[in-house]
């Protein structure tokens, strides 16, 4: 399909520097970031267009398509990048442009929730027996007492992540883990 | 002139005792020339007494085994095996030289260039052609004369051609370094295409305020006689000194008497396109060429003339006489020449599918003239369609460049001032969209890199790929391409085009080089005798090149091309004199009929009938080329170091064979 | 002997707590026998990593990173991460605080709605660092009883213990040593395969959301494990260490042959040490029996 470059998005630039990636300009698309990927050959998540999309200000061919949400955040193209351009934080900041719209994967929501409503990523009923299996000690981290997972609540609450990670109320964490709430 | 005899000395009488080198080259010979074998032909050649071998004979402990065997071993007859004597000649002559024998009796045999690198694939012919050229040199060295070194005398002064920023340095060089300079140029003012620049990269400087400063020491330096509106019309002579013939072309104004007040400009009513600013304005028929002009001198367009001679009514100081029609010719001798005569613009109409004819198709130097506050807009960007101001503009790169079908070569300037040109307008108008259309950024210059980073900083868009064609849409101009990143074609309507067209050889360098007696490469730009170690130099001894009229370069090259001209013209003339090489052709005057075959044959006029009839050879001008002494019926010219027994005694030896 | 402290705010993060708290008492007890105290952190929460919050808003991930901190901070410790995660972001969140004062304003801002507050005086150190620079290999060659001699270990770093380097400080990104050197510490040999520095594929949110995407990169990664025919695989970090057993438990669910025993790297300190298997080793999909009854003699 031929790709007209006029009347791109002129905004998305600016707004990748504002949302984190603050040297997307110096990207001379050499390729670097591309070629230490470890998901470019098995995924559609291809940075070093990505990052050439972003300077042209072609939003829709990023944020429309789930390839960012495919990077393992392994910060190989970052460390490389001849030119500092920090490809990861680009990234990371199209991630938060995207959410913005309300594009945001399933399992992004799930760890989220896990946070908000358990303390923790994984959920914990399951982590208390295994530690009674290998006589670990009781727990002590956020998970084991609701007033930590109020204190982890409180501070989401103050952002704009539960909107834009869709934290519920109701959230139904997988196997036999219930949801800490007042 | 310096007569041509020869003196015998002692080693001559000895019987010839030959010592053969055979050089490794580390492996650039041994890699495929079997050097064992070789040796061990080498050994049965009659004359032979001593054969050796080493890894590197150019070295400092190679050149020493040669000397030691001169001296404690008798040999008077050098053969060197090696690579080619155009780079290592002159080092083993001094070798034979400083163990006191007459390095004319050095014979050089190229057996890298010749059989290790042509044959590398066949180690078996290689050796074969190697053993078949040792012999040959074995042979020819057996029959080499003992030959001295000539005096030539130098004149300390140089012709200078063309005005622009290498010309200048080389001017102002050689004119510091106390030598007269004689500086032609064609147009009526010096400074070249660097005049017309806006800005020059990487550093943004304002061209005229660095240019015109020397553009003003150069008038001020009385060792420089300046000949601006000028061209070369004959060069004869030689090394040391060449005749001059310089046409002054007819200004109809006297320049002693012209102030430079342009009066004569105002009244005139005939207007002109104005190539100073790439015809995108008009100046008059009687013009002066541009603001800052070296000398600020006008001049009358003759052939647009109409001869109403308002002019010379209202100039004040009666400078101007338009009657005067006839060109002047000024003529002078010099003892060197720097050749400095810059490039043309490749003629974008000749990649049609970038529609030139398009008024918002324009060439960088046209961009750089709208950029510049004395060009045709007075520093405003403006579409020439219809004067409003682009929103977009697109710059193709490689115009000319790169492309087999138009000029092979990289233009070396392109890529940094097209990114200039972004960088400039992206400063003063932060709101047009720009897109740099490339096949390759080759910002290889000093700070040319970050140059390029600040451009990108600056939003500039860069998209790989060459664009295929520019078509007119309404008003605008879709810009069709690909865009190698994507993967997919592209496609950008732009109000303005910019091509960043290629450099070429200058107009009239095949006519120049004919009349100097140097070449050209098949691009039509000079071309030097080597390009990494003399890259000023050219095939004619006291002529040099310099600055883009050699190939595509930038303005910090340019300047140091020119100056380093000027030390290599200084450096000839500072003596007074230099030594030439015997290899001339000697007349042996009991044998010479005066026939004149060999006056009428000889490419470089090198032999004369004299009034005391006599046929006369100028061992300045000779190249020692050897038509004469081939054509001489009665067998009367010797070539010296070429003499008919040295050559029959290699063809010997070549029809001989090998056992 | 390090001039650092022996006294350490252990940061357990998600996945060892509450996945594999074996690996949380094979650090616990180990440390203790090297002579290091290490001192829970009440409450601490998910640090959290880059794939959720961080990925959608900075400062959503901050907070919670400083929360984390400031626990450490209230103890006067410095922080002991034990994965590689958790050490990326809160040794990342902790340098943006100390060098971005409108950021922390901001933070602490927030943090004072529960009573807590960040102020940037302790450090974040990953368990490697602390072993290896602070503890040092002679001292742990020392400690243990039983020699590895013959076994053959493939390290895995994993992404986040080297990379942001400029962030992360911890060694050279292209060429760490210091896992390495542990390792051949119990006497094992730390062969080479190639690609060694590369991701393992479970970060970022890609386990959860591709399943199979997951299982192809980390099958890439097993592959050029393999190709030095090594033991068993040592890491330092629970989720690459997770990957590395439960991806290969779904590769052999789809018929593939991959089964090379997954060893955090104090599981196999205590039991070189003498350490019992069933509290400091006995939570694995992929089977590791065979390598410790082969070289520890314990069934």
């Amino acid at each position: 399909m031929k790709i007209v470059l006029n009347n791109t998005n002129k905004e998305l630039v600016n707004k990748v520097i504002e949302y984190g990636g603050k040297r997307v300009y110096e990207c001379f698309q050499c390729g670097m970031c591309a070629s230490g990927c470890p998901v470019a050959s098995d995924t559609d998540h291809k940075i070093k267009r990505t990052m050439h999309q972003v300077l042209l200000g072609l939003d829709e061919q990023i944020l429309d398509k789930k390839a960012i949400w495919l990077c393992t955040t392994c910060f190989m193209c970052l460390e490389r990048c001849p030119q500092n351009a920090g490809p990861t934080e680009v990234v990371f900041a199209l991630r938060r442009i995207s959410a913005e719209k309300g594009i945001i994967p399933e399992a992004q929501i799930e760890v989220a929730n896990n946070i908000y409503h358990l303390g923790h990523a994984v959920t914990v009923q399951k982590g208390i027996k295994l530690r009674e299996k290998v006589d670990a000690p009781p727990l002590t981290t956020a998970g084991a007492n609701k007033k930590y997972i109020h204190e982890i609540q409180k501070i989401v609450d103050s952002t704009h992540a539960g909107l834009l990670l869709k934290i519920r109320k109701d959230w139904k964490p997988k196997g036999d883990d219930v949801i800490a709430c007042d | 002139m310096a007569k041509s005899h020869s003196k015998k000395k002692k080693d001559i009488n000895n019987s010839p005792k030959i010592g053969v080198y055979v050089c490794h080259c580390g492996t650039n010979i041994a890699g495929s020339v079997n050097i064992r074998e070789v040796v061990d032909f080498s050994k049965t050649l009659s004359n032979v007494s001593i054969v050796r071998e080493h890894m590197y004979l150019c070295s400092e402990q190679g050149q020493n085994l040669i000397k030691d065997d001169i001296k404690k071993e008798g040999i008077n007859r050098v053969v060197a095996a090696c690579c080619s004597p155009r780079t290592h000649e002159e080092i083993f002559r001094k070798t034979l030289n400083s163990a006191n024998l007459n390095k004319y009796l050095y014979e050089q045999v190229n057996i890298r260039d010749q059989c290790s690198w042509p044959h590398f694939k066949d180690k078996e012919n290689a050796t074969k052609k190697a053993k078949h050229l040792i012999k040959s040199g074995v042979y020819r060295a057996s029959e080499l004369e003992p030959l001295e070194d000539r005096k030539l005398s130098v004149l300390k002064s140089a012709l200078v051609i063309g005005g622009g920023i290498s010309g200048i340095n080389a001017s102002l060089d050689l004119a510091r370094s106390g030598y007269k300079v004689y500086l032609v140029e064609r147009n009526p003012s010096i400074g070249g295409k660097m005049a017309q620049l806006d800005k020059t990269f990487p550093t943004n400087d304002c061209s005229a305020c660095i240019l015109a400063p020397m553009m003003v020491e150069v008038s001020n330096t009385p060792n420089i006689e300046l000949l601006t509106y000028s061209e070369i019309e004959n060069v004869s002579g030689h090394i040391g000194k060449y005749r001059i013939l310089v046409r002054k072309k007819q200004t109809s104004v006297d320049w002693e008497k012209c102030n430079g007040c342009g009066d004569c400009s105002i009244v005139c009513p005939v207007k002109v396109d104005n190539e100073f600013n790439c015809n995108m304005d008009k100046r008059k028929a009687v013009y002066i060429q541009f603001q800052q002009a070296i000398p600020m001198k006008a001049v009358i367009d003759k052939k647009k003339c109409i001869k109403c001679k308002l002019c010379e009514k209202r100039c004040q100081v009666g400078a101007i006489d338009i009657t005067k029609n006839d060109d002047e010719f000024i003529e002078f001798d010099v003892g060197s020449i720097v050749v400095t005569t810059g490039y043309d613009l490749f003629d974008p109409n000749k990649k049609a599918e970038y529609d030139y004819d398009h008024p918002n198709v324009i060439t960088s130097l046209e961009l750089e003239r709208m950029m510049c506050a004395s060009g045709p807009t007075k520093g405003e960007i403006l579409r020439p369609s219809d004067g409003r101001k682009p929103k977009t503009i697109s710059f193709i790169q490689c115009v000319g460049s790169r492309d087999e079908k138009t000029n092979d070569y990289c233009s070396r300037i392109c890529c940094t001032y097209s990114i200039k040109h972004a960088r400039l307008l992206k400063e003063k108008y932060p709101e047009i969209d720009i897109f740099i259309h490339y096949i390759d950024l080759r910002c290889f210059g000093k700070g040319y890199e970050e140059y390029y980073r600040m451009a990108r900083e600056k939003g500039v868009k860069f998209i790989r790929g060459r664009i295929s064609q520019v078509d007119s849409i309404g008003d605008r101009l879709e810009v069709s391409g690909d865009d190698d990143t994507l993967g997919e074609q592209i496609s950008v309507v732009a109000d303005l085009v910019v091509l960043a067209v290629a450099m070429e050889a200058p107009r009239g360098s095949k006519k120049l080089a004919n009349l100097l007696n140097i070449s050209t490469d098949k691009t039509g730009f000079f071309k030097e005798i080597h390009p990494k170690l003399k890259p000023v130099s050219t095939d004619s001894d006291g002529i040099f090149i310099a600055g883009a009229c050699q190939g595509p370069k930038e303005i910090p090259d340019a300047v140091g091309q020119g100056k380093a001209a000027a030390s290599a013209a200084s450096s000839l003339m500072s003596k007074g004199e230099i030594d030439i090489e015997p290899l001339f052709a000697q007349i042996i005057e009991d044998l010479c009929a005066k026939c004149r075959t060999c006056e009428s044959l000889c490419t470089y006029k090198a032999i004369k009938y004299t009034e005391d009839d006599k046929m006369e050879v100028d061992i300045a001008l000779c190249k020692g080329c050897g038509v004469c002494s081939a054509a001489c019926p009665s067998g009367a010219i010797k070539a010296n170091h070429f003499t008919t027994k040295q050559v029959r005694m290699q063809i010997l030896a070549l029809t001989e064979g090998i056992k | 002997m390090s001039l650092h402290a022996t006294d350490y705010a252990l940061y357990t993060g998600c996945i060892i707590p509450l996945r594999y708290p074996d690996i949380e008492n094979s650090i616990r007890e180990t440390m203790s026998l090297l002579g290091v105290n290490v001192y829970d952190m009440l409450g601490a929460g998910c640090c959290p990593p880059g794939g959720a919050f961080w990925s959608v808003e900075e400062m959503s991930g901050l907070v919670q990173s400083a929360r984390n901190l400031s626990i450490a901070e209230s103890m006067s410790k410095d922080v002991m991460a034990v994965c590689n995660g958790c050490f990326c972001y809160l040794k990342n969140s902790n340098m943006l605080l100390k060098s971005d004062q409108e950021k922390r304003e901001k933070v602490n801002t927030v943090l004072n709605k529960i009573g807590r507050k960040y102020q940037g005086t302790i450090s974040v150190y990953h368990l490697v660092e602390v072993l290896h620079d602070h503890i040092g290999i002679e001292k742990i060659k020392q400690s243990t009883k039983i020699k590895l001699d013959g076994a053959k270990a493939a390290v895995h770093y994993g992404c986040h213990l080297l990379r942001p380097s400029d962030h992360l400080m911890a060694e050279n990104p292209e060429k760490p040593h210091k896992l390495d050197a542990l390792v051949e510490a119990l006497g094992m040999e730390s062969v080479y395969y190639p690609k060694k520095l590369s991701c393992c594929g479970a970060g970022g949110g890609m386990r959860g959301n591709n399943p199979d995407v997951t299982l192809r990169i980390l099958e890439k990664k097993l592959m050029n494990i393999k190709y030095s025919e090594p033991d068993c695989i040592v890491t330092a970090c629970p989720f690459c260490f997770l990957q590395f057993d439960l991806g290969q438990k779904g590769l052999r669910d789809r018929g593939e042959d991959f089964c090379i025993p997954v060893f955090y790297y104090n599981q196999l300190l205590g039991l070189s040490m003498g350490l019992p298997k069933k509290r400091i080793a006995s939570l694995s999909e992929t089977p590791r029996d065979g390598f410790i009854k082969k070289f520890y003699g314990v069934d």
